[in-house]
């Protein structure tokens, strides 16, 4: 969509007048609580304290001190970076920002009172409320697989203590021995995701663990995947002979896992492995189904501010959103998140609201200075999220542009974070 | 002239940006928004990895990249996908905020 200065007027204008009055407080500033700590909810934080000036009161809730971001965590595995690259704590957000951190659950969201719950038993109250808690799995999504048995197949998509897990049991698989994945469905966190940890896990066992002559299987519910040509090429060229990836055609869907004895059953076929990354079907972080916002498994939102369909006082950023074209991804929570901040500055002080612009970029590793990159841009409309545009990086690229994809990553990883932490 | 990709610079390609956008008078605060979207990448404190700093680049360089990228006389496709929505409205905006900031800093 190209606006010329008299569309856009009026459709912000239209976009201001939809919205809700800026709140008169009785008495002190409006309050925004955010739940979740991710790339949509520090990068909501952050945006709202930065840009009204004090003027509003913002909480973030995040259990974790440490943060380690899911985007890159393949990279640790595959040797790229270490675990300490890619963890962030939310000291800038509170001493540079004035956000009131608290590291605690939420556990309850009464929409009438507009009151969080935490664990720890404090009660907060909102204004707006904006909730980014990223995913859950769906129980008994994967046969035989529960959050019990995380530990010995361990799922590794919440980056931190279980994706070091994962490494370190890929590490010990023995010489010629067998790893396998179990792929979600659609649709997913980071769409590339499982097939970049493909490459990294081929990567680690080939240099770093010294076993070359290892397999890989993956168990795939779906008939093909994001950037699968080029996955496909840098496996083909890169790890030859160690990849034996199995979609829904060649029954990747039919899948089970015994985490006691060590198998995966493959449409009937057991096999006995060494390791295995479950990453199960997933769904909006409980907290959205606490609240009651989630039809299906996950939150419905206008795309113009990301407000909930179903209650207008609460925002959803990233993965847990329904919200239209958009992959879920760190990137695109991070887009909503500037969005939606704008939206709720609007709405308790009356600042200026723009249209909605959202744009979105996944970059992959494949090996050593072999990156790819797929992305597209997008725009609100009354239905959804609409995509605009896009490209995705060719097979057969020369090396010298694919290590600059590589470079590019690397800075884009620098700029998100800091856009998230300060 | 300093150029926003890391893989050419603007110099070596003619990039003829049209008279009436150069004259346009960006709206500050629009361009702020707009901005958003610039920083997931490109970092406040300047160069990262493979992404160029585009903080303290003059109005004239920043709408002549910004332009080389939509008509796609720059390569570099995350940056043709981005300016390629941009209007010259919107263009204008971003270079008048990014000018801003650097009087800011002085």
């Amino acid at each position: 969509m190209k606006l010329d200065r008299r569309n856009f007027i009026g459709t912000s204008a239209a976009i201001a007048a939809a919205m809700a009055a800026p709140t008169v407080m009785a008495s002190g500033k409006p309050r925004v609580v955010v739940v979740g700590g991710g790339a949509g909810g520090a990068t909501a934080a952050r945006y709202i304290a930065k840009d009204s000036k004090g003027a509003i009161d913002v909480t973030l809730v995040e259990p974790t001190r440490n943060y380690y971001t899911c985007f890159f965590s393949n990279l640790y595995i595959g040797g790229f970076r270490s675990l300490d690259s890619i963890g962030h704590s939310y000291g800038n957000l509170a001493t540079e920002y004035g956000i009131n951190v608290v590291h605690d659950w939420a556990v309850g969201i009464d929409r009438g009172s507009k009151t969080v719950t935490l664990a720890g038993g404090a009660t907060l109250n909102y204004d707006r409320l904006i909730l980014s808690p990223g995913i859950d799995f769906i129980d008994g999504s994967v046969e035989g697989w529960s959050i019990n048995a995380q530990n010995k197949m361990p799922h590794a998509y919440k980056a931190g203590s279980q994706t070091e897990l994962l490494k370190a049991q890929i590490e010990a698989v023995p010489q010629g021995g067998v790893f396998a994945m179990v792929a979600p469905p659609n649709p997913y966190r980071c769409p590339p995701g499982p097939y970049e940890r493909v490459s990294m896990i081929a990567h680690l066992l080939k240099y770093h663990a010294n076993n070359p002559t290892a397999k890989i299987i993956v168990a795939d519910p779906k008939p093909k995947f994001s950037k699968m040509g080029l996955f496909q090429e840098g496996w083909g060229s890169h790890y030859s002979g160690m990849i034996d990836w199995i979609g829904s055609e060649f029954g990747g869907g039919n899948v089970s896992v015994d985490p006691d004895a060590m198998t995966v059953t493959i449409d009937g076929e057991v096999t006995k492995v060494d390791a295995c990354n479950v990453i199960p079907a997933m769904k909006a972080g409980r907290i959205c189904e606490i609240a009651g916002i989630t039809e299906g498994n996950w939150a419905p939102v206008s795309g113009h501010t990301m407000q909930s369909r179903v209650d207008e006082n609460i925002h959803v950023l990233g993965d847990a959103s329904a919200q239209g074209d958009m992959p879920k991804s760190g990137y695109s929570a991070n887009s909503q998140a500037k969005v939606a901040a704008m939206a709720v500055r609007g709405a308790l002080t009356g600042s200026k609201v723009f249209p909605a612009k959202f744009s979105n970029t996944c970059w992959s590793l494949v090996h050593t200075n072999d990156g790819v990159k797929v992305g597209a841009t997008y725009e609100a409309t009354d239905e959804k999220i609409a995509k605009i545009d896009g490209f995705v990086s060719k097979t057969g690229e020369a090396a010298d542009l694919r290590k600059a994809t590589y470079q590019e990553s690397i800075g884009w990883y620098s700029g998100i974070t800091a856009d998230m932490f300060g | 002239m300093v150029l926003l990709s890391g893989q050419i610079h603007a110099d070596e390609v003619n990039i003829d940006v049209p008279f009436e956008l150069l004259e346009l008078v960006g709206d500050v605060e629009y361009g702020e928004y707009l901005a958003s979207d610039c920083k997931t990448c490109h970092k406040a404190d300047g160069e990262s990895g493979g992404i160029p700093n585009i903080y303290g680049k003059s109005m004239g360089e920043l709408i002549t990249a910004l332009y080389g990228y939509r008509e796609k006389i720059i390569p570099n496709p995350v940056m043709q996908m981005q300016a390629g929505r941009l209007s010259d409205e919107e263009i204008a905006a971003l270079a008048a905020y990014f000018e801003i900031l650097i009087n800011w800093e002085e």
